[in-house]
Protein backbone atom coordinates (compact mmCIF):
# COMPACT_ATOMS: atom_id res chain seq x y z
CA UNK A 1 0.00 0.00 0.00
CA UNK A 2 1.01 3.66 -0.66
CA UNK A 3 2.97 5.25 2.09
CA UNK A 4 2.29 8.64 3.70
CA UNK A 5 3.74 10.53 6.02
CA UNK A 6 3.01 13.65 8.10
CA UNK A 7 5.35 16.34 9.86
CA UNK A 8 2.86 17.23 12.87
CA UNK A 9 3.34 18.33 16.96
CA UNK A 10 2.50 15.35 19.35
CA UNK A 11 1.99 15.76 22.86
CA UNK A 12 5.61 16.62 23.60
CA UNK A 13 5.14 19.78 22.17
CA UNK A 14 7.93 18.45 19.35
CA UNK A 15 7.85 17.99 15.83
CA UNK A 16 7.66 14.41 14.42
CA UNK A 17 7.70 13.10 11.34
CA UNK A 18 4.66 9.62 11.01
CA UNK A 19 4.56 7.75 8.33
CA UNK A 20 2.20 5.12 7.04
CA UNK A 21 -0.86 4.15 5.14
CA UNK A 22 -4.07 6.34 4.98
CA UNK A 23 -6.99 5.11 6.85
CA UNK A 24 -9.33 5.75 3.75
CA UNK A 25 -7.33 3.31 1.65
CA UNK A 26 -7.94 0.33 4.45
CA UNK A 27 -11.46 1.50 4.56
CA UNK A 28 -11.92 0.97 0.77
CA UNK A 29 -9.75 -2.51 0.80
CA UNK A 30 -12.34 -3.81 3.61
CA UNK A 31 -14.95 -3.12 1.18
CA UNK A 32 -16.62 0.02 3.18
CA UNK A 33 -18.46 2.40 1.52
CA UNK A 34 -16.14 5.31 0.30
CA UNK A 35 -15.86 7.84 -2.25
CA UNK A 36 -18.76 7.98 -4.62
CA UNK A 37 -20.52 5.54 -2.71
CA UNK A 38 -20.44 7.86 0.64
CA UNK A 39 -23.76 9.59 0.03
CA UNK A 40 -27.51 8.92 1.59
CA UNK A 41 -27.70 7.28 4.25
CA UNK A 42 -24.31 6.13 4.20
CA UNK A 43 -23.56 9.81 5.52
CA UNK A 44 -24.70 8.13 9.26
CA UNK A 45 -22.00 5.30 9.29
CA UNK A 46 -19.42 6.20 11.94
CA UNK A 47 -15.99 4.82 12.41
CA UNK A 48 -15.83 3.50 16.34
CA UNK A 49 -11.40 3.01 16.66
CA UNK A 50 -9.89 0.93 19.94
CA UNK A 51 -6.73 0.78 21.61
CA UNK A 52 -5.30 -2.08 23.38
CA UNK A 53 -6.60 -0.09 27.24
CA UNK A 54 -9.78 0.09 25.96
CA UNK A 55 -9.56 3.97 24.83
CA UNK A 56 -11.85 4.74 22.08
CA UNK A 57 -12.45 7.96 20.23
CA UNK A 58 -15.04 8.41 16.82
CA UNK A 59 -14.52 9.91 13.62
CA UNK A 60 -17.85 10.16 11.15
CA UNK A 61 -16.92 7.79 8.31
CA UNK A 62 -17.24 11.67 6.20
CA UNK A 63 -14.43 12.91 8.19
CA UNK A 64 -11.84 10.32 7.08
CA UNK A 65 -12.96 10.43 3.34
CA UNK A 66 -10.43 13.07 1.37
CA UNK A 67 -13.70 13.65 -0.48
CA UNK A 68 -15.05 15.36 2.11
CA UNK A 69 -11.98 16.51 4.67
CA UNK A 70 -9.35 18.27 3.71
CA UNK A 71 -7.01 16.41 5.14
CA UNK A 72 -5.54 13.20 5.12
CA UNK A 73 -5.68 10.50 8.20
CA UNK A 74 -3.44 8.57 8.57
CA UNK A 75 -2.90 4.62 10.39
CA UNK A 76 1.08 5.31 11.38
CA UNK A 77 3.83 2.57 11.80
CA UNK A 78 6.34 4.74 11.91
CA UNK A 79 7.63 7.88 14.44
CA UNK A 80 11.19 9.51 12.97
CA UNK A 81 12.44 6.55 11.06
CA UNK A 82 11.51 4.06 13.55
CA UNK A 83 9.00 1.62 14.10
CA UNK A 84 6.44 3.20 16.60
CA UNK A 85 8.07 1.91 20.10
CA UNK A 86 5.45 0.03 22.69
CA UNK A 87 2.61 2.30 24.32
CA UNK A 88 2.30 4.07 20.97
CA UNK A 89 2.15 1.11 18.43
CA UNK A 90 2.32 -0.63 16.55
CA UNK A 91 -0.72 1.59 14.75
CA UNK A 92 -1.63 5.16 15.45
CA UNK A 93 -3.92 7.37 14.11
CA UNK A 94 -2.42 10.89 13.31
CA UNK A 95 -5.46 13.11 12.25
CA UNK A 96 -3.28 16.13 11.42
CA UNK A 97 -6.04 18.71 11.27
CA UNK A 98 -6.81 17.98 14.61
CA UNK A 99 -5.96 20.32 16.87
CA UNK A 100 -6.16 18.56 20.26
CA UNK A 101 -4.21 15.06 19.90
CA UNK A 102 -6.86 13.20 21.77
CA UNK A 103 -8.19 11.14 18.90
CA UNK A 104 -4.63 10.42 17.69
CA UNK A 105 -5.68 7.10 19.36
CA UNK A 106 -2.33 4.59 20.10
CA UNK A 107 -1.74 0.79 20.18
CA UNK A 108 -5.31 0.76 17.83
CA UNK A 109 -6.67 -2.64 18.43
CA UNK A 110 -9.88 -2.59 16.41
CA UNK A 111 -11.62 -0.47 13.83
CA UNK A 112 -15.35 -0.85 13.77
CA UNK A 113 -17.55 0.99 11.16
CA UNK A 114 -21.25 1.25 11.83
CA UNK A 115 -24.59 3.01 11.37
CA UNK A 116 -25.53 5.77 14.10
CA UNK A 117 -28.78 4.58 15.93
CA UNK A 118 -31.15 7.00 17.08
CA UNK B 1 -61.98 -23.90 35.65
CA UNK B 2 -62.15 -26.79 38.24
CA UNK B 3 -62.87 -24.67 41.56
CA UNK B 4 -65.88 -23.62 39.63
CA UNK B 5 -66.88 -27.32 38.68
CA UNK B 6 -67.14 -27.99 42.47
CA UNK B 7 -68.71 -25.07 43.10
CA UNK B 8 -71.57 -26.17 40.89
CA UNK B 9 -71.55 -29.34 41.95
CA UNK B 10 -71.87 -28.29 45.64
CA UNK B 11 -74.96 -26.43 44.77
CA UNK B 12 -76.50 -29.27 43.14
CA UNK B 13 -75.99 -31.36 45.80
CA UNK B 14 -76.30 -29.09 48.83
CA UNK B 15 -79.13 -27.79 47.11
CA UNK B 16 -78.66 -24.28 49.36
CA UNK B 17 -78.46 -21.04 48.38
CA UNK B 18 -75.63 -19.85 51.29
CA UNK B 19 -72.87 -22.04 50.47
CA UNK B 20 -73.53 -21.15 46.76
CA UNK B 21 -72.32 -17.64 47.97
CA UNK B 22 -69.80 -18.30 50.39
CA UNK B 23 -68.03 -20.78 48.17
CA UNK B 24 -68.57 -18.42 45.09
CA UNK B 25 -66.82 -15.35 47.82
CA UNK B 26 -63.82 -17.75 48.07
CA UNK B 27 -63.42 -18.69 44.77
CA UNK B 28 -63.19 -14.69 44.09
CA UNK B 29 -61.04 -14.25 46.56
CA UNK B 30 -58.66 -16.62 45.23
CA UNK B 31 -58.68 -15.34 41.81
CA UNK B 32 -58.11 -12.23 42.76
CA UNK B 33 -54.75 -12.89 44.84
CA UNK B 34 -53.58 -15.08 42.17
CA UNK B 35 -54.15 -11.66 39.48
CA UNK B 36 -52.43 -10.20 42.47
CA UNK B 37 -49.30 -12.83 42.27
CA UNK B 38 -49.09 -12.59 38.46
CA UNK B 39 -49.05 -8.84 37.98
CA UNK B 40 -46.03 -7.62 36.03
CA UNK B 41 -42.66 -6.09 38.15
CA UNK B 42 -42.68 -2.38 38.87
CA UNK B 43 -39.87 -0.58 36.92
CA UNK B 44 -37.03 0.15 39.44
CA UNK B 45 -35.98 3.87 38.43
CA UNK B 46 -32.19 4.52 38.73
CA UNK B 47 -30.85 7.45 39.92
CA UNK B 48 -28.05 9.31 39.60
CA UNK B 49 -26.30 12.71 38.77
CA UNK B 50 -26.44 13.84 35.54
CA UNK B 51 -22.36 14.19 35.22
CA UNK B 52 -22.11 10.04 35.15
CA UNK B 53 -23.82 10.06 31.93
CA UNK B 54 -25.67 7.32 30.35
CA UNK B 55 -23.45 5.30 28.73
CA UNK B 56 -24.75 1.85 29.80
CA UNK B 57 -26.60 -0.71 29.00
CA UNK B 58 -29.37 -2.52 30.77
CA UNK B 59 -29.80 -5.85 28.95
CA UNK B 60 -33.34 -5.49 26.97
CA UNK B 61 -34.21 -9.09 28.54
CA UNK B 62 -33.54 -8.04 31.83
CA UNK B 63 -35.06 -4.64 33.15
CA UNK B 64 -34.64 -3.34 36.60
CA UNK B 65 -38.10 -3.93 38.18
CA UNK B 66 -38.16 -3.13 42.32
CA UNK B 67 -38.95 -6.99 42.57
CA UNK B 68 -36.05 -8.10 40.51
CA UNK B 69 -34.04 -6.13 42.61
CA UNK B 70 -35.39 -7.14 46.43
CA UNK B 71 -34.31 -10.52 44.56
CA UNK B 72 -31.56 -10.12 43.77
CA UNK B 73 -30.34 -8.32 47.54
CA UNK B 74 -31.99 -11.32 49.16
CA UNK B 75 -29.49 -13.60 46.92
CA UNK B 76 -26.34 -11.28 47.38
CA UNK B 77 -27.13 -12.18 51.22
CA UNK B 78 -27.91 -16.29 50.67
CA UNK B 79 -25.46 -18.62 51.81
CA UNK B 80 -27.05 -21.29 50.40
CA UNK B 81 -25.85 -20.36 46.78
CA UNK B 82 -22.17 -21.57 48.23
CA UNK B 83 -21.11 -25.68 48.36
CA UNK B 84 -20.74 -25.36 52.04
CA UNK B 85 -23.87 -22.77 52.76
CA UNK B 86 -21.37 -20.79 54.54
CA UNK B 87 -20.42 -18.05 52.03
CA UNK B 88 -22.58 -15.35 50.02
CA UNK B 89 -21.48 -12.64 47.86
CA UNK B 90 -21.16 -10.72 51.63
CA UNK B 91 -18.32 -12.62 52.71
CA UNK B 92 -16.16 -10.90 49.89
CA UNK B 93 -18.32 -7.65 49.50
CA UNK B 94 -19.02 -6.20 52.89
CA UNK B 95 -20.80 -3.01 52.28
CA UNK B 96 -19.57 -1.18 55.27
CA UNK B 97 -16.35 -1.75 53.28
CA UNK B 98 -17.75 -0.40 50.10
CA UNK B 99 -18.42 -4.06 49.23
CA UNK B 100 -15.03 -4.99 49.92
CA UNK B 101 -13.63 -7.56 52.06
CA UNK B 102 -10.52 -5.90 54.24
CA UNK B 103 -8.76 -8.76 52.90
CA UNK B 104 -5.36 -8.90 50.42
CA UNK B 105 -7.21 -11.92 48.96
CA UNK B 106 -10.28 -13.86 49.95
CA UNK B 107 -11.18 -17.13 51.21
CA UNK B 108 -13.47 -19.67 49.40
CA UNK B 109 -15.37 -22.44 50.58
CA UNK B 110 -12.31 -25.10 49.74
CA UNK B 111 -10.13 -23.05 52.09
CA UNK B 112 -8.13 -22.26 49.12
CA UNK B 113 -7.22 -18.35 48.32
CA UNK B 114 -8.68 -16.33 44.98
CA UNK B 115 -5.61 -15.55 42.99
CA UNK B 116 -7.02 -11.84 43.14
CA UNK B 117 -8.45 -8.96 45.52
CA UNK B 118 -12.10 -8.30 45.82
CA UNK B 119 -13.22 -5.63 44.56
CA UNK B 120 -15.68 -2.79 45.08
CA UNK B 121 -19.20 -2.91 43.65
CA UNK B 122 -19.85 0.61 43.71
CA UNK B 123 -20.93 2.29 40.63
CA UNK B 124 -21.57 -0.76 38.27
CA UNK B 125 -23.89 0.36 35.89
CA UNK B 126 -21.18 2.13 33.97
CA UNK B 127 -18.56 -0.63 34.02
CA UNK B 128 -18.09 -2.52 30.52
CA UNK B 129 -15.89 -5.03 31.24
CA UNK B 130 -16.02 -6.57 34.59
CA UNK B 131 -13.13 -8.18 37.09
CA UNK B 132 -9.17 -7.15 37.64
CA UNK B 133 -8.71 -8.32 33.88
CA UNK B 134 -12.45 -7.33 32.20
CA UNK B 135 -13.28 -10.58 30.88
CA UNK B 136 -16.95 -10.41 31.58
CA UNK B 137 -19.24 -8.17 29.71
CA UNK B 138 -22.19 -8.09 31.87
CA UNK B 139 -23.08 -7.87 35.54
CA UNK B 140 -25.55 -11.04 34.42
CA UNK B 141 -22.19 -13.28 33.02
CA UNK B 142 -20.22 -11.95 35.89
CA UNK B 143 -22.44 -12.98 38.57
CA UNK B 144 -21.97 -16.98 37.53
CA UNK B 145 -17.97 -16.91 38.13
CA UNK B 146 -17.94 -16.54 41.95
CA UNK B 147 -20.99 -18.54 42.37
CA UNK B 148 -19.71 -21.80 40.37
CA UNK B 149 -15.76 -21.49 41.20
CA UNK B 150 -14.35 -23.90 43.28
CA UNK B 151 -12.30 -21.53 45.24
CA UNK B 152 -15.33 -19.32 45.40
CA UNK B 153 -18.56 -20.44 46.34
CA UNK B 154 -18.27 -23.73 44.43
CA UNK B 155 -21.42 -24.42 43.74
CA UNK B 156 -22.64 -25.08 40.66
CA UNK B 157 -25.95 -23.42 39.04
CA UNK B 158 -28.11 -26.47 38.77
CA UNK B 159 -27.64 -27.00 42.40
CA UNK B 160 -28.53 -23.45 43.23
CA UNK B 161 -31.97 -23.45 41.52
CA UNK B 162 -32.81 -26.64 43.42
CA UNK B 163 -31.72 -25.33 47.29
CA UNK B 164 -33.42 -22.02 46.68
CA UNK B 165 -36.38 -23.85 45.90
CA UNK B 166 -37.07 -26.03 48.54
CA UNK B 167 -36.71 -22.45 50.67
CA UNK B 168 -38.76 -20.39 51.37
CA UNK B 169 -39.81 -17.02 50.22
CA UNK B 170 -37.99 -17.91 46.92
CA UNK B 171 -40.20 -19.26 44.95
CA UNK B 172 -42.73 -16.53 45.71
CA UNK B 173 -39.78 -13.79 45.04
CA UNK B 174 -38.73 -15.30 41.53
CA UNK B 175 -42.45 -15.96 40.31
CA UNK B 176 -43.05 -11.74 41.61
CA UNK B 177 -39.85 -11.08 39.71
CA UNK B 178 -39.72 -13.26 36.52
CA UNK B 179 -43.19 -14.31 36.28
CA UNK B 180 -43.64 -17.96 35.19
CA UNK B 181 -40.26 -19.06 34.47
CA UNK B 182 -39.29 -18.78 38.05
CA UNK B 183 -36.37 -20.00 39.58
CA UNK B 184 -33.84 -20.60 36.81
CA UNK B 185 -30.58 -20.44 36.44
CA UNK B 186 -30.15 -17.47 34.27
CA UNK B 187 -32.87 -15.77 36.74
CA UNK B 188 -30.69 -15.92 39.66
CA UNK B 189 -28.03 -14.16 37.59
CA UNK B 190 -30.42 -11.63 36.52
CA UNK B 191 -31.54 -11.06 39.25
CA UNK B 192 -28.08 -10.47 40.73
CA UNK B 193 -27.49 -8.20 38.39
CA UNK B 194 -30.48 -6.10 39.03
CA UNK B 195 -29.72 -5.52 42.64
CA UNK B 196 -26.05 -4.64 41.68
CA UNK B 197 -26.81 -2.02 39.35
CA UNK B 198 -28.44 0.02 42.27
CA UNK B 199 -25.49 -0.15 43.59
CA UNK B 200 -25.00 3.57 43.13
CA UNK B 201 -22.22 5.78 45.29
CA UNK B 202 -22.96 9.75 44.27
CA UNK B 203 -23.02 11.47 47.19
CA UNK B 204 -19.81 11.96 48.03
CA UNK B 205 -18.07 15.56 49.09
CA UNK B 206 -16.81 15.35 45.96
CA UNK B 207 -20.21 15.12 44.40
CA UNK B 208 -21.40 18.11 46.41
CA UNK B 209 -18.62 19.99 45.91
CA UNK B 210 -19.11 19.26 41.83
CA UNK B 211 -22.78 20.35 42.70
CA UNK B 212 -21.67 23.11 44.54
CA UNK B 213 -22.69 22.40 47.92
CA UNK B 214 -19.26 21.57 49.57
CA UNK B 215 -16.56 24.05 50.45
CA UNK B 216 -13.11 22.01 49.96
CA UNK B 217 -10.61 22.56 52.83
CA UNK B 218 -7.31 23.96 51.85
CA UNK B 219 -5.70 20.75 51.77
CA UNK B 220 -8.49 18.62 50.01
CA UNK B 221 -8.19 21.51 47.51
CA UNK B 222 -4.44 21.30 47.00
CA UNK B 223 -5.10 17.26 46.91
CA UNK B 224 -8.03 17.91 43.82
CA UNK B 225 -5.13 20.12 41.55
CA UNK B 226 -2.35 17.65 42.00
CA UNK B 227 -4.85 15.29 41.17
CA UNK B 228 -6.21 16.38 38.00
CA UNK B 229 -2.82 17.66 36.80
CA UNK B 230 -0.06 16.16 35.30
CA UNK B 231 3.53 17.13 36.12
CA UNK B 232 4.81 20.03 34.25
CA UNK B 233 8.32 21.28 35.88
CA UNK B 234 9.59 23.48 33.00
CA UNK B 235 6.23 25.83 33.66
CA UNK B 236 5.80 24.96 37.24
CA UNK B 237 2.75 22.66 37.76
CA UNK B 238 3.45 19.97 39.91
CA UNK B 239 0.84 16.96 39.51
CA UNK B 240 0.77 13.65 40.09
CA UNK B 241 -1.86 13.06 37.01
CA UNK B 242 -4.17 10.41 38.69
CA UNK B 243 -6.92 11.65 36.29
CA UNK B 244 -5.14 10.99 33.22
CA UNK B 245 -6.67 7.34 34.05
CA UNK B 246 -9.09 8.45 37.54
CA UNK B 247 -10.44 11.45 36.11
CA UNK B 248 -14.48 12.57 35.77
CA UNK B 249 -16.99 11.95 37.87
CA UNK B 250 -17.00 8.27 37.99
CA UNK B 251 -13.04 8.24 38.98
CA UNK B 252 -12.28 5.48 36.72
CA UNK B 253 -12.23 5.55 32.71
CA UNK B 254 -12.24 2.11 30.66
CA UNK B 255 -8.99 1.44 30.95
CA UNK B 256 -6.56 -1.96 31.57
CA UNK B 257 -2.70 -0.59 32.28
CA UNK B 258 0.57 -1.95 33.47
CA UNK B 259 0.98 0.05 36.45
CA UNK B 260 4.36 -0.68 37.02
CA UNK B 261 4.00 -2.94 40.31
CA UNK B 262 6.31 -5.58 38.78
CA UNK B 263 9.19 -5.96 36.00
CA UNK B 264 8.24 -9.77 36.06
CA UNK B 265 4.54 -10.98 36.32
CA UNK B 266 3.28 -14.02 38.25
CA UNK B 267 -0.15 -12.63 36.79
CA UNK B 268 -0.61 -12.11 33.45
CA UNK B 269 -3.45 -9.96 33.78
CA UNK B 270 -5.52 -8.77 30.61
CA UNK B 271 -2.94 -11.15 28.68
CA UNK B 272 -4.86 -13.82 30.09
CA UNK B 273 -8.14 -13.01 28.46
CA UNK B 274 -6.80 -11.36 24.76
CA UNK B 275 -4.12 -13.68 24.14
CA UNK B 276 -2.21 -10.41 23.08
CA UNK B 277 1.07 -10.29 24.19
CA UNK B 278 1.15 -6.48 24.88
CA UNK B 279 -1.68 -6.78 27.32
CA UNK B 280 0.42 -8.61 29.52
CA UNK B 281 0.27 -7.10 33.26
CA UNK B 282 -2.36 -4.91 32.28
CA UNK B 283 -5.44 -4.56 34.90
CA UNK B 284 -8.67 -2.79 35.31
CA UNK B 285 -8.65 1.04 36.25
CA UNK B 286 -10.86 0.55 39.29
CA UNK B 287 -13.10 3.08 40.42
CA UNK B 288 -11.69 5.12 43.59
CA UNK B 289 -15.13 6.20 44.96
CA UNK B 290 -14.95 5.35 49.05
CA UNK B 291 -11.32 4.28 48.35
CA UNK B 292 -9.97 4.86 52.26
CA UNK B 293 -12.92 2.40 52.90
CA UNK B 294 -11.24 -0.71 50.16
CA UNK B 295 -7.83 -1.18 52.12
CA UNK B 296 -5.68 -3.52 51.00
CA UNK B 297 -4.87 -1.91 47.48
CA UNK B 298 -4.13 -3.51 44.01
CA UNK B 299 -4.97 -6.36 42.05
CA UNK B 300 -3.21 -8.96 45.08
CA UNK B 301 -3.60 -6.00 47.84
CA UNK B 302 0.09 -6.00 48.15
CA UNK B 303 -0.67 -2.85 49.57
CA UNK B 304 -1.87 -2.18 53.14
CA UNK B 305 -2.48 1.33 52.74
CA UNK B 306 -3.16 4.38 50.79
CA UNK B 307 0.08 6.30 51.49
CA UNK B 308 1.74 2.74 50.52
CA UNK B 309 0.00 3.49 47.16
CA UNK B 310 1.11 7.13 46.92
CA UNK B 311 4.87 5.84 47.48
CA UNK B 312 4.48 3.50 44.67
CA UNK B 313 3.53 5.64 42.28
CA UNK B 314 5.60 8.53 43.30
CA UNK B 315 9.04 6.12 43.59
CA UNK B 316 8.72 2.68 43.11
CA UNK B 317 7.11 2.74 39.62
CA UNK B 318 9.33 -0.69 38.15
CA UNK B 319 9.93 -0.84 34.18
CA UNK B 320 8.51 -3.52 31.60
CA UNK B 321 8.00 -3.85 28.50
CA UNK B 322 4.39 -3.36 28.75
CA UNK B 323 4.70 -0.41 31.42
CA UNK B 324 1.81 2.49 30.88
CA UNK B 325 3.27 5.04 28.58
CA UNK B 326 1.46 7.48 30.91
CA UNK B 327 4.05 6.22 33.78
CA UNK B 328 6.79 6.61 32.13
CA UNK B 329 9.12 9.59 31.75
CA UNK B 330 6.78 11.64 34.23
CA UNK B 331 8.12 13.36 36.82
CA UNK B 332 7.77 16.65 39.13
CA UNK B 333 11.66 17.64 38.09
CA UNK B 334 13.08 18.00 35.24
CA UNK B 335 14.59 15.31 33.23
CA UNK B 336 13.21 13.07 36.34
CA UNK B 337 12.62 9.84 36.16
CA UNK B 338 10.07 9.59 39.10
CA UNK B 339 7.07 11.34 40.16
CA UNK B 340 8.23 12.64 43.45
CA UNK B 341 5.88 13.86 44.71
CA UNK B 342 6.52 15.96 48.43
CA UNK B 343 4.99 14.18 51.68
CA UNK B 344 2.58 17.03 52.10
CA UNK B 345 1.84 16.52 48.27
CA UNK B 346 0.97 12.82 49.25
CA UNK B 347 -1.18 14.20 52.16
CA UNK B 348 -2.81 16.63 50.15
CA UNK B 349 -4.14 13.96 47.45
CA UNK B 350 -5.19 11.73 50.25
CA UNK B 351 -6.86 14.32 51.39
CA UNK B 352 -8.55 14.51 48.37
CA UNK B 353 -9.25 10.94 48.33
CA UNK B 354 -11.45 11.30 51.62
CA UNK B 355 -13.51 13.57 49.84
CA UNK B 356 -14.40 10.53 47.36
CA UNK B 357 -16.03 8.87 50.72
CA UNK B 358 -19.79 8.70 50.73
CA UNK B 359 -20.78 7.58 53.86
CA UNK B 360 -24.20 7.41 53.06
CA UNK B 361 -23.83 4.72 50.63
CA UNK B 362 -22.30 2.15 53.65
CA UNK B 363 -25.19 2.47 55.66
CA UNK B 364 -28.14 2.72 53.07
CA UNK B 365 -30.63 0.61 54.25
CA UNK B 366 -31.89 -0.15 50.77
CA UNK B 367 -28.50 -2.16 50.41
CA UNK B 368 -28.19 -3.93 54.20
CA UNK B 369 -28.35 -7.70 54.74
CA UNK B 370 -32.37 -7.95 54.45
CA UNK B 371 -31.82 -11.80 55.99
CA UNK B 372 -30.06 -10.27 58.82
CA UNK B 373 -33.19 -9.23 60.98
CA UNK B 374 -33.62 -11.75 63.68
CA UNK B 375 -36.47 -13.84 64.24
CA UNK B 376 -37.82 -11.98 67.25
CA UNK B 377 -37.58 -8.75 65.40
CA UNK B 378 -39.15 -10.03 62.15
CA UNK B 379 -42.12 -11.57 64.06
CA UNK B 380 -42.60 -8.39 65.74
CA UNK B 381 -42.07 -5.92 62.51
CA UNK B 382 -44.90 -9.03 60.75
CA UNK B 383 -46.92 -8.22 63.20
CA UNK B 384 -46.93 -4.47 62.78
CA UNK B 385 -47.02 -5.38 59.28
CA UNK B 386 -50.42 -7.49 59.31
CA UNK B 387 -52.08 -4.99 61.63
CA UNK B 388 -51.53 -2.07 59.01
CA UNK B 389 -52.91 -4.48 56.21
CA UNK B 390 -54.92 -6.99 57.81
CA UNK B 391 -56.68 -5.62 60.77
CA UNK B 392 -58.48 -8.98 61.77
CA UNK B 393 -57.04 -12.10 61.03
CA UNK B 394 -52.94 -13.21 60.59
CA UNK B 395 -52.78 -13.94 56.94
CA UNK B 396 -48.84 -14.60 55.90
CA UNK B 397 -47.12 -11.46 54.66
CA UNK B 398 -46.51 -11.28 51.28
CA UNK B 399 -42.98 -10.23 50.42
CA UNK B 400 -44.04 -7.57 48.00
CA UNK B 401 -45.23 -5.19 51.59
CA UNK B 402 -41.47 -6.18 53.33
CA UNK B 403 -39.36 -4.76 50.34
CA UNK B 404 -41.72 -1.95 49.49
CA UNK B 405 -40.80 -1.19 53.11
CA UNK B 406 -37.37 -2.11 53.08
CA UNK B 407 -37.04 0.19 50.05
CA UNK B 408 -38.56 3.79 51.11
CA UNK B 409 -35.58 4.77 52.54
CA UNK B 410 -33.19 4.52 49.76
CA UNK B 411 -36.14 6.00 47.46
CA UNK B 412 -35.99 9.22 49.74
CA UNK B 413 -32.14 9.25 49.59
CA UNK B 414 -32.42 9.46 45.68
CA UNK B 415 -35.15 11.34 45.20
CA UNK B 416 -32.60 13.81 46.83
CA UNK B 417 -29.59 12.99 44.42
CA UNK B 418 -32.15 13.18 41.50
CA UNK B 419 -32.82 17.02 42.38
CA UNK B 420 -29.69 17.83 42.85
CA UNK B 421 -29.03 16.34 39.59
CA UNK B 422 -31.90 17.93 37.26
CA UNK B 423 -30.26 21.25 39.08
CA UNK B 424 -27.21 20.52 37.83
CA UNK B 425 -27.92 19.65 34.45
CA UNK B 426 -30.15 23.00 34.66
CA UNK B 427 -27.60 25.00 35.31
CA UNK B 428 -25.24 23.62 32.46
CA UNK B 429 -28.37 24.23 30.23
CA UNK B 430 -27.14 20.80 28.50
CA UNK B 431 -30.09 18.48 27.47
CA UNK B 432 -28.48 14.77 27.08
CA UNK B 433 -30.38 12.06 25.56
CA UNK B 434 -31.29 9.32 27.71
CA UNK B 435 -30.53 6.52 24.94
CA UNK B 436 -27.86 4.33 26.86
Amino acid sequence: MKQVSHKVKDRDGKEHEFKGVALIEILEKAGVTTGAKLRGENLVKYVLITAADGYEVLYALAEIDPEFADQLILLATEKDGQPLPAGEGPFRIITPKDKKPARWIREVRSIKIAFAKN
Amino acid sequence: MSGRRKVLTKYKLGGSGWIVTILSATFCVFAGMVSVTHKAPVPYELKYPANFGSRFTIPADNPTTQEGVYLGRMLFYEKRLSANNKLSCESCHEQKRAFTDGRPVSMGVDGSFTPRSSMSLANLLWVRNFFWDGRSQSLEAQAAFPLTDPHEMGQTLAESVKKLQKTAPYPALFQGAFGETGITEQNILKALAQFERTLISADSPYDRYMAGRYQPTETELRGMQLFENGPDPRRGIRGANCGHCHGGPKTFKELFHNNGLDSAFTDPGREKVTAQSMDKGRFRVPTLRNILLTAPYMHDGRFKTIESVLDHYSEHIQQSATLSSFLQDISNEEGGKSLSLAPQEKQDIIAFLGMLTDSAFMTNPAFTNPHSISKAQQHARNQDIQQQIFPVRSTPVRPHNAYVRANRGYTNCLRRSSHAARTQSAGLGIHEASQP
